[in-house]
């Protein structure tokens, strides 16, 4: 039971970070793909509809986790107090400048707002993939569960870890070079001419670093947490998923070369899928490592909820996921197809 | 002698006003008093038992905020259903939008609910002091031991500057919809949103 519940929070941190990473990666590459606010206006087009639902899904995820493995989340959103509440500011600040942006014809009043937006994305994508740096590598945890991070230390792995340090930093890195990828390949989906073809270059151009940096962090992982490789030589199995990680990188070369806007997009995804579906792999069934002592590592059977809570969650979450999946189909359908720039103002 | 005859015609008229204010709003207390303690207890003659009944220790800090925020939410509740009772009667007769007294008021009271809103979570989070969980766990057992009051401080000021900057914000799109005004209909009756200058 509380290996399904693992899997299922793994499920909606990785939906969140495929939908809301596009939104993200298209307010990093905002200024790249539109050079006026005609064109501007496309990258508004494409993921005003749909950015507030994306963004719900980490409210789920959060909230399944307080659910879930309620030890987790007293002992992650307390030692994570600071990065969290930067976090929370940098969302604030991306819907404010997605909302307001359109709400004067000034070319000041919306320079102002997209470079807010954009900064905000690049600054979340960044932020994020630290998160995850953190939870791989470890936090120093005490006896009782809990501890606490300052922003950085030392900038090193080990001893008095802070939130950043030289691979986090990396994680960082890689996300948002991962995140504008797949926002540009999103981009490229939604527009047609000249924008279209901008944004497939950039995502094309992101394409080596992004293989570069997955290889290079992917080394470092190990380098930083040997036990990662242990459940890969238990459960042959799991080879499964660095395989399916390399095909969907060549299949966003391929895709995006060829043109085929949608399939690059979808394998970005699976990329993604893969990337984060290996981390959870590779550290079940830690939750939260110790970067000091291994046994007091938050494991899944030491910070779940009870077993009757976990059943009768179990049934909520059923019918919430049937509607939230029903609802989430009828949006993408009914915003399906290019934008264009003459539409209505979102 | 003329700033003694003021200084009393002050304190006449406060003392008036407040006098004016206040049965109100405790006959408007008693009234809910018997319907909420017919509804916990669902008979007539339960006994909802005052603040005397409990231990010091078990009070709320702040008791006269409380009080006073619950009264200004209640009465502000009052006032709204008269309002609305009087506008929706209005309407039904077809008379609402010619009186102008009426919309007058309903224009004025715009407000309002913003501040009983504000009340009534002020009553509930400062009522339910010294309690985070009921009769289980207190408020200050509940915060968190492993982070200081420093980062608390940090991250107050960071939301309070982030909302003061959000609210100016707010006021200004407010202000300029407003000084706008409706739009005027097109020739088949409707109306577009379009982005104000």
């Amino acid at each position: 039971m509380e290996t399904l519940w693992f899997v299922i929070v793994a499920f909606l941190l990785t939906a969140y970070v495929v939908l809301d990473g596009f939104d993200l990666g298209a307010g990093a590459v905002h200024f790249l793909i539109g050079k006026t606010e005609r064109e501007r206006r496309a990258t508004f087009q494409a993921i005003g509809p749909v950015w507030d639902g994306n963004e719900v899904w980490l409210v789920v995820a959060g909230g399944v986790l307080f659910c879930a493995f309620p030890r987790l989340y007293a002992s992650s959103f307390g030692g994570f107090y600071l990065p969290l509440m930067i976090v929370l500011w940098l969302l604030i600040l991306r819907g404010v400048g997605v909302e307001s942006r359109s709400q004067f014809i000034n070319p000041v009043w919306r320079t102002f707002f997209d470079f807010v937006f954009s900064a905000a994305s690049i600054l979340l994508a960044v932020f994020f993939g630290a998160a995850l740096g953190n939870v791989i590598r470890g936090v120093p945890l005490n006896s009782d569960g809990y501890f606490f991070e300052p922003l950085w230390t030392n900038f090193r792995t080990t001893g008095q870890v802070g939130i950043l340090d030289w691979y986090t930093v990396l994680t960082g890195a890689l996300a948002l070079l991962v995140l504008s990828m797949h926002g540009g390949l999103w981009m490229a989906l939604k527009t047609d001419g000249e924008i279209n073809t901008r944004a497939r270059k950039i995502a094309i151009r992101l394409w080596g670093p992004v293989v570069a940096l997955t290889g290079i962090s992917l080394a470092a992982t190990i380098y930083v947490r040997p036990q990662a490789l242990d459940n890969f030589r238990l459960y042959r199995w799991g080879w499964l998923i660095p395989i399916v990680v390399v095909l969907s990188l060549l299949g966003i070369f391929i895709y995006s070369r060829k043109g085929s806007d949608l399939r690059a997009f979808l394998a970005s995804s699976v990329y993604i899928t893969g990337m984060l579906a290996g981390a959870a792999f590779a550290f079940y069934p830690y939750v939260l490592p110790s970067s000091t002592d291994p046994g007091l590592g938050l494991t899944i059977s030491n910070t779940a909820a009870g077993a009757y809570g976990l059943k009768v969650g179990l049934v909520w979450w059923t019918i919430g996921i049937v509607l939230a999946l029903g609802y989430f189909t009828f949006v993408y359908r009914h915003f399906a197809g290019k934008v264009t720039l003459e539409g209505e103002e979102h | 002698m003329d700033n003694d005859l003021l200084l009393h015609r002050i304190h006449f008229a406060f003392t008036i006003t407040y006098h004016y204010l206040f049965p109100q709003l405790t006959m408007g207390l008693a009234l809910l008093i018997v319907v909420f303690s017919f509804l916990t207890y669902r008979r007539w003659e339960a006994e909802v038992k005052g603040l005397d009944h409990f231990p010091r220790d078990q009070w709320p800090d702040n008791i006269a905020l409380l009080y006073y925020s619950y009264h200004i939410m209640v009465g502000l509740g009052t006032i709204f259903i008269a309002i609305m009772a009087v506008a929706t009667w209005l309407l039904w007769r077809r008379k609402l939008f010619q009186s102008r007294w009426m919309l007058w008021i309903l224009m004025v009271s715009f407000p309002l609910p913003y501040i009983a809103n504000t009340a009534g979570w002020m009553t509930a989070e400062l009522g339910r002091q010294p309690w985070l969980i009921h009769g289980l766990m207190r408020t200050r057992d509940g915060s968190s031991h492993m982070v200081s009051s420093g980062n608390s401080l940090f991250t107050l000021l960071g939301f309070m500057g982030l909302y003061t900057v959000l609210s100016m914000l707010f006021l200004l799109l407010m202000y300029r919809h407003l000084e706008r005004g409706p739009e005027a209909p097109t020739a088949t009756g409707q109306r577009f949103e379009t982005p104000v200058y």
